[in-house]
């Protein structure tokens, strides 16, 4: 009256039942941590926020060193000046983007 | 067409995708949850919060997930070690209580079903039981549970021919000796 190795190896392979998800998923999306911001986005935003930032500041660095140059007590060649303000608008929001997402971890 | 699971796990790291996340969640709750089932001796309420634990860990852990396995692997990996850290903090040894569980051998129909095979498969050590639903129930290779258990894949086959020699003895009608 027992079970022959056959069919216990049938009993095994039968499927097993599939549950029903009742808010289980809802109830795992509620503990997950707040959502990130769409960092992504963000960063495309910021580098061509800083393109275009040197862009314009290229096409309008040589009238800007003429003033710049005039007026500037120190003698700081103006391209050096023009370098280093290229240089800022694109290292302040890198380094504002980097920060953030440090701290959002 | 449905998107593979490893599109969705890009669209969680790439964006924090949070329907891409619960895609996944149902896609897998009802396996997972089977599985931790199975492992806690079908006690569903302990096994329904292990599995959220485990999705949790899951999110968690995404962006270590290289794709060299397939997915469900490295999750019933996630599965069977929240499971095992549950365990350490219940009881430093498990011991099968045969009262509550009831004999095996006893029923009174002997037609083979699933349900005498799952109360014998509870008289089985915990890594068996994982061994056998991910072999038996989920279609895993012996080569992807032995990735998904991280145990050498010998380990694998001894305990399924073991498991088998057991299951056989306890249903067929042999000795009912109680398991180490």
């Amino acid at each position: 009256m027992n079970k022959s190795p056959d069919s216990v190896e049938a009993a095994l392979r039968a499927p097993e039942p599939t549950l029903a998800d009742d808010e289980f998923s809802e109830n795992v999306l509620a503990r997950l941590p707040p959502q990130r911001r769409r960092t992504a986005a963000r960063r495309w935003t910021v580098a061509g926020s800083a393109a275009l930032g040197s862009a314009l500041t290229l096409t309008f660095a040589p009238p800007l060193e003429t003033i710049v140059g005039s007026i500037s007590p120190w003698s700081i060649p103006p391209v050096v000046l023009t370098t280093a303000a290229v240089l800022a608008i694109v290292a302040l929001p890198t380094l504002l983007v980097f920060y953030t997402e440090r701290a959002e971890r | 067409m449905s998107d593979s699971d490893t599109a969705l796990v890009a669209r969680v790291i790439a964006n924090d995708d949070r329907g891409a996340f619960e895609l996944l969640v149902r896609r897998h709750q009802s396996a997972v949850r089977n599985f931790l089932r199975r492992l806690a001796r079908n006690d569903s309420e302990r096994a329904n919060d292990l599995a959220q634990e485990t999705f949790i860990k899951m999110y968690q852990g995404l962006h270590t997930y290289r794709g060299s396995a397939r997915f469900t692997t490295w999750l019933f990996r996630i599965a069977y070690h929240t499971f095992l850290n549950d365990q350490r903090g219940r009881h430093a040894n498990e011991e099968f209580d045969d009262d509550a569980h009831g004999s095996v051998t006893d029923t009174t129909a002997h037609t083979a079903n699933a349900l005498d095979v799952d109360r014998a498969l509870e008289r089985l050590p915990v890594r068996q039981r994982a061994v056998f639903d991910l072999h038996y129930k989920k279609g895993m290779t012996h080569s992807e549970i032995a990735e998904a258990l991280e145990l050498p894949l010998g380990t694998i086959k001894s305990d399924l021919v073991r498991g088998h020699e057991k299951l056989k003895e306890w249903l067929t009608g042999g000795t009912h000796e109680q398991i180490a």
